[in-house]
């Protein structure tokens, strides 16, 4: 069942195509990739998908019902989308848990009022949300980390702590921009241990790698973008041995063994 | 902020009040009075640019529309103080909320020059609009007969007990969801959008409360000082609300209230050299911007929080 | 129409005075993406150091404006590394440095009440004579015509060096990409340090051509700087003719409005064109390659 649906997406800026009349879709409980060289317009998709760029022409839809392309970002979490993005935006002043905290934002109620009269039910609320985000870091194993300023994490330690936050309000669809660029060998197989966890507790993922064995390890269907237009899709081993894809990425002569 | 702090508040408050009343000497309630007016100012401040990241040189602006606001209804059109103050705080905020929403989605030094032009304009305003705010004559404020003897005889009492509440309300919001949301916006825009949190509405918000906090600074200035002159409003004046929140530690509601305390005494110890404090707050900001950023307070603070049992305190708030 | 020739000419002169506040912002903008909120008061030393040499020591004119320049460039180079300097190491907010380049101003402000007072002083003019007349009854002053012929000449002159000398490129290089540059092989602290100083030299020049008119004041700094940082706004922070141009709307929209409409509210007027264009087109008329 498609949970994620894109019908011919456009994305212009000015003269340049960037994103050139694309279809995809994202099934339920499923890990869809989505691969192609550097500009091949994966990003810009994932920002129109994410309602930081408008959409130049198209469409995109959720769960069957909801239409993306008129929404604000920070509406998405609450109807079960959430992504990371390929330069982290952690809270980098605040510790682990407190970023984590902050995830829950949209499943707390206390507004503005209860807040600067200090009512009990805000004390209650912040015990609760801290316990979730303790349990929630104790399973990825960085309990460890609960009171490291984000700033000061590796790499690897970043990534984890953006798919955490990604994933504490249980989203139904986690969108992920190149979760494994930069990560050393260990980084890498944990993060694939993680996000294969996720996605057998029932999460849909949709990846942007470029990270070809990553991918092909990890994904159950994969998109191939390049220069905004898809060029090819199917499973792992039909795309690697699919004659565009080695084309695009690797060029004529390469021959996949 | 835990039981001991609150305890501590209530005593400090009780203490000054007892200081006041027993009248061993006024001119420490006045710089008593001066300390409560620029703490009140910090902590707004504070609330827009120490918790929420929005610089804003333009405070002097809400302080000036809270105090031409209640002395011109008061003096000019008889109105009630009890109507007037209220109506100046609305008024102001409604200003900080048509002002903000645009001006919120600027950043960097756009959004500090928006902030300045604002100051500005208000100053330009209370200068020159000579039929309403008597320009530099200024508004003279009878404060006795505008506010009765019973309440001119407690102004102090009513000015520091606010003070008091305002504290306690930056510190509530701090703990709670939304100084959590706040304190995102400051962190990543962008990322806070992820999670859930709506950046503009927040900014605009606490940019409304800075406002509020200002107004209510304006209307005590305003009656404790029973004149009123354009030149307090101006943009140095917002320069040295900045410098005290930077002094204080930025993020930090006791340490900005301490900056303002030290700010505020400074000139009255100084004597002779009272013309150089400002000098030394520039220096003092230059130092503390390169050396510790996290404020003279800041450094203190640290510790402190460390041992605190403060119900969120383990791994800190967040607060640097 | 004598009028309009003299509103003409107040609004050239008073965007003059922006314009070359404006082309300082732009010079340390261009190489360094910082708004150095400094500058008015930078203009503001050049204007009492002028007062200092010319009025107080009654120097001969060549060296005081010699003496003036140097002594606002040193201003310039402390600047850059005594706060400069030591924020960009700690890699500080942006916030930060605009925070440190007002304390600098106000820092600036007070010394120069303390040491020299804190009334307006008199400065005169660089060239003795009397008021030259343009036709009809519109009479110039001489140290209008200097403020308005040498605000041009310099902004001739940056554009010139911004754009046709290897200092103006390595200076533009920088401003892209620090890092590509210093690998580049340029020698970047160098260059930024004469970005300062030229930045303040025009901020000294700026003081000496204006403060016979406008006088000199330790305050006097402030305000300029808010306007002619508008000036840049309005124009485009991106080349020094943008923010010269800016400067003369703005002042022409003064002068008009302080005319016709009135001139207590003329002050608002300006300050008000500044905050809708921020909020309309913060890049300005003729945005920097690049976007902002």
């Amino acid at each position: 069942m498609a949970l994620l649906e894109i019908t011919g997406l456009v994305k212009k800026f000015g003269g340049l195509t960037a994103v050139d009349h694309v279809d995809l879709i994202a099934e339920k409980q499923k890990i869809t990739g989505l691969i192609g060289p550097n500009g091949a317009g994966k990003t810009t998709l994932f920002n129109m998908v994410g309602c930081t760029l408008p959409v130049t022409e198209g469409k995109i839809v959720f769960d069957g019902r909801l239409d993306l392309t008129k929404m604000a970002p920070h509406k998405l979490v609450y109807e079960g989308i959430t992504r990371t993005f390929q330069i982290e935006k952690l809270f980098k002043k605040m510790s682990v848990l407190e970023n984590i905290m902050a995830a829950y934002y949209p499943h707390t109620r206390t507004n503005l009022a209860s807040a600067i009269l200090g009512l009990p039910i805000v004390k209650r609320e912040e015990l609760e949300v801290r316990a979730k985000a303790i349990e929630l870091v104790e399973e990825f194993g960085l309990g460890s980390i609960l009171n490291v300023l984000a700033g000061n994490l590796s790499t690897g330690q970043q990534r984890l702590v953006e798919i955490m936050r990604a994933v504490a309000g249980k989203p139904k669809l986690l969108m992920l921009d190149e979760p494994a660029a930069g990560l050393n060998t260990i980084e890498t197989e944990n993060l694939l241990i993680h996000l294969r966890k996720l996605n057998e507790n029932g999460l849909s993922l949709l990846i942007i790698e470029h990270n070809m064995k990553f991918m092909m390890r990890l994904a159950d269907y994969i998109y191939v973008l390049n220069f905004g237009k898809l060029i090819a899709k199917g499973n792992p081993s039909e795309v690697c041995n699919d004659a565009e894809v080695v084309k695009a990425y690797l060029g004529k002569e390469y021959r996949h063994a | 902020m835990n039981k001991k702090s609150r305890i501590a508040l209530l005593i400090l408050i009780i203490l000054l009040i007892i200081f006041n009343k027993s009248r061993i000497n006024p001119y420490y309630s006045q710089i008593i009075q001066m300390i409560a007016i620029n703490a009140i100012l910090a902590l707004g401040l504070n609330l827009v640019f120490g918790h929420t990241g929005q610089i804003s040189i333009g405070q002097a602006g809400f302080y000036a529309l809270g105090a031409y606001t209640s002395a011109i209804l008061e003096i000019k059109l008889n109105v009630s103080f009890l109507i007037a103050w209220p109506s100046a705080v609305i008024l102001t905020c409604l200003v900080a909320y048509a002002i903000g929403k645009p001006i919120l989605k600027l950043h960097g030094h756009y959004l500090a020059m928006a902030t300045i032009a604002f100051g500005m304009i208000v100053e330009s305003l209370a200068t020159n609009w000579l039929p309403v705010t008597s320009g530099h004559d200024g508004i003279y404020i009878p404060t006795r007969e505008v506010l009765g003897p019973l309440v001119a005889q407690n102004l102090f009492e009513i000015v520091v007990i606010s003070t008091g509440f305002l504290y306690v309300v930056c510190e509530n919001i701090e703990y709670s969801r939304i100084g959590r949301a706040i304190r995102s916006v400051r962190e990543n825009e962008i990322g806070a959008s992820a999670i859930g949190i709506e950046h503009s509405k927040y900014k605009v918000m606490m940019f409304v409360l800075g406002g509020g906090f200002s107004a209510i600074a304006g209307i005590f200035y305003a009656h404790l000082n029973t004149v009123i002159t354009p030149e307090v409003f101006n943009m140095h004046t917002s320069i040295q609300i900045l410098m005290i929140v930077v002094l204080g530690g930025i993020g930090s509601n006791i340490g900005v209230v301490m900056a303002a305390t030290i700010v505020t005494i400074l000139p009255e110890l100084l004597y002779g050299f009272a013309g150089y404090n400002i000098l030394v707050y520039g220096v003092l900001v230059c130092i503390v911007l390169v050396f510790a950023p996290k404020g003279l307070f800041g450094l203190i603070e640290y510790p402190k929080r460390l041992k605190n049992k403060l119900f969120v305190k383990e791994g800190g708030n967040g607060i640097t | 129409m004598n009028d309009i020739a003299l509103l003409i000419i107040a609004g050239l002169s008073s965007g003059s005075i922006y314009g070359i506040i404006a082309l300082a912002f732009t010079l340390i903008y261009n190489s360094t993406k910082i708004v150095n909120f400094a500058q008015g008061s930078l203009l503001m030393s050049g204007a009492m150091f002028s007062y200092y040499f010319l009025e107080y020591k009654q120097m001969p004119v060549v060296l005081a404006v010699v003496l003036v320049i140097v002594a606002t460039s040193l201003l310039g180079l402390l600047l850059k590394t005594l706060i400069v300097d030591p924020l960009h190491k700690k890699k500080a907010e942006l916030f930060n440095i605009i925070i440190a380049t007002l304390a600098v101003s106000i820092v600036l402000e007070q010394l120069f009440s303390i040491f020299m007072g804190k009334r307006q002083f008199r400065v005169p003019s660089l060239i003795e004579g009397d008021p030259i007349k343009l036709g009809g009854n519109v009479m110039v002053f001489p140290e209008t015509i200097i403020l308005i012929v040498v605000t041009a000449f310099c902004v001739f002159c940056f554009w010139f060096l911004l754009n046709k000398t290897a200092l103006g490129r390595a200076i533009q290089a920088i401003g892209f990409n620090r890092e590509a540059a210093k690998l580049a092989g340029l020698k970047t602290s160098k260059l930024i340090a004469i970005t300062f100083m030229l930045s303040a030299a025009i901020s000294g020049i700026g003081g000496l051509i204006v403060s016979p008119i406008m006088g000199a004041s330790p305050y006097m700094g402030v305000a300029l700087g808010v306007k002619g940082f508008a000036a840049c706004i309005l124009g485009g922070m991106g080349n020094p003719f943008a923010g010269f141009v800016g400067g003369v709307i703005i002042g022409l929209a003064e002068s008009f409005s302080s005319f016709y409409i009135s001139s207590t509210y003329s002050p608002v007027f300006s300050y008000l064109i500044l905050l809708v264009m921020l909020i309309v087109k913060p890049s300005g008329l003729w945005p920097e390659k690049g976007g902002d």
